[in-house]
């Protein structure tokens, strides 16, 4: 835990709190985006940087020796937006901005890969059904995406694949003013990129399952807290560093608080279950910060 | 006190939060208010567009709970705070509400004015509603013809749904007070 908290750059605890001292509280990310904006006209912007590193070698599902050092870094921050043109119908993008690193093995020598710049952009358009009862509100959704290779591949460590990939997702999420959930299904129809780039597909569900303990009508202010679980499968497929793909779960808190129109969440996540195809360096923990408003 | 007892204390709180059920009744508008049962309220982020789709309305006292607008997750209402001479329009009430993505249940008001025996029917006149208000209900039996009142009233989302300029609105009595 100690190394994980010197690893956390110090550009992100910067940014973080620069955000929460300038809009008082905050907030962001998919599930809370989720429920607004539902109007009509609405539309809402976050910032959301994601980080995750490891120097864990795995080997199927064992950890093995990392004698050369084998290790993967990736910082993404995201800029999201999307609008609501009416209750059902909505329109997302998602556009990373990437900086990463990692140390491979050539001919028995470690090499230091790294890249920055921006992503590939998804646009997605989230069809939705709501349901308001007399104490609860739900919704289901269907969301077509698309990502469109936007990111260089010029890199050994390319931010960008080249490819188009296309997405599904099937999602689901119930609040009452004292708990909260949400489910999402999804598949990854990942095509065939540049430079010899083949990620497989990959399924994913995420379940959040949270309580809203705290809310002041007043200030229209509170807090949520949560349980993220994520589970992924990825097909085997090819990077620039080797095989990819395997299965991942990874669970952990979520903290969200908010105040009118502004809103800040932040989560960890360690993987729970991680088995890789071949021999590849571990996901490694995860650190979420984001910071939305919606008008 | 481990985790386990910590998160089924957490659930009873959440779950012991809701409000016990009103009747009409029951329910006491305050002089000045307008109180809406809404359906599904029960984040005032996610009903920040309802919020600020009610706060435009011309009608209210934007000097009260800040933009005159105050969600109450809980009991899953709005109250508005209205402004003391201007009409209030229900059916902007209703619109800000559907377009902020909710589905208004039930609107409780306080309405003085002088009630008009017509046949069977009573009409109240009053300057605090655009439309003309015909209302129904117990107790305005008592009422003698051409008497001021006090009333108390709601309309459900039926009722709400349908008000038209320049066409009568009616109002269900809740209570009716009068000097006589």
């Amino acid at each position: 835990m100690n190394s994980l908290v010197r690893q956390v750059p110090t550009g992100v605890v910067v940014a973080t709190l620069t955000a929460m001292a300038v809009t008082g509280v905050a907030w962001a990310h998919q599930p809370v985006m989720d429920m607004a904006p539902r109007w009509e006209g609405g539309y809402g912007a976050q910032v959301r940087h994601e980080w995750h590193s490891s120097d864990d070698l795995k080997d199927g599902d064992s950890k093995v020796d990392n004698s050369f050092g084998r290790r993967r870094r990736v910082d993404t921050t995201w800029i999201e937006g999307i609008y609501t043109l009416k209750r059902e119908l909505r329109f997302s993008f998602k556009l990373p901005w990437v900086d990463q690193s990692r140390v491979v093995v050539r001919n028995g020598i470690p090499i230091r890969q790294a890249d920055s710049g921006w992503g590939d952009l998804i646009l997605g358009m989230p069809l939705k059904y709501y349901r308001n009862l007399k104490n609860s509100s739900w919704n289901v959704a269907f969301t077509p995406s698309i990502r469109v290779p936007t990111g260089s591949t010029s890199a050994d460590f390319p931010v960008g694949d080249g490819s188009t990939d296309f997405n599904f997702s099937f999602s689901h999420s119930r609040e009452a003013a004292g708990l909260y959930q949400y489910y999402d299904l999804f598949y990854w129809v990942n095509t065939r990129g540049k430079k010899g780039i083949a990620e497989g597909d990959e399924v994913g569900l995420d379940v959040n399952l949270g309580l809203h303990p705290y809310h002041n009508n007043l200030t229209n202010a509170g807090v949520f807290v949560m349980l993220d679980v994520s589970a992924r499968h990825k097909d085997r497929g090819v990077d620039t560093a080797g095989t990819t793909g395997g299965t991942r779960i990874s669970t952990g808190p979520v903290l969200v608080l908010y105040r009118h129109n502004v809103m800040f969440r932040t989560e960890f996540k360690v993987p729970v279950y991680e088995n890789v195809n071949g021999t590849q360096v571990s996901y490694g923990p995860e650190v979420n910060v984001g910071l939305g408003v919606v008008f | 006190m481990n985790w386990r007892r910590l998160l089924v204390l957490m659930a009873v709180g959440a779950a012991t939060v809701a409000h016990a059920e009103e009747t009409p009744q029951q329910l006491i508008v305050p002089p000045g208010q307008v109180i809406v049962q809404v359906k599904g309220v029960v984040c005032s982020f996610c009903a920040y567009g309802t919020e600020k789709n009610l706060a435009k309305l011309t009608f209210l006292d934007h000097s009260q709970f800040g933009d005159g607008v105050l969600m109450d997750i809980y009991a899953n209402r709005i109250t508005l705070a209205l402004a003391p001479d201007a009409p209030l329009d229900l059916r902007g009430i209703y619109q800000a509400i559907k377009k902020g993505g909710y589905d208004p249940q039930m609107i409780y008001l306080r309405l003085s004015g002088t009630v008009t025996r017509q046949a069977d029917r009573y009409v109240l006149r009053t300057a605090k509603v655009r439309q003309p208000v015909e209302l129904i209900g117990q107790g305005l039996e008592q009422v003698p013809d051409q008497q001021v009142v006090d009333v108390q009233a709601h309309l459900d989302a039926t009722q709400l749904s349908s008000v038209q300029e320049g066409q009568p609105v009616t109002m269900v009595v809740d209570t009716v007070e009068h000097p006589s």
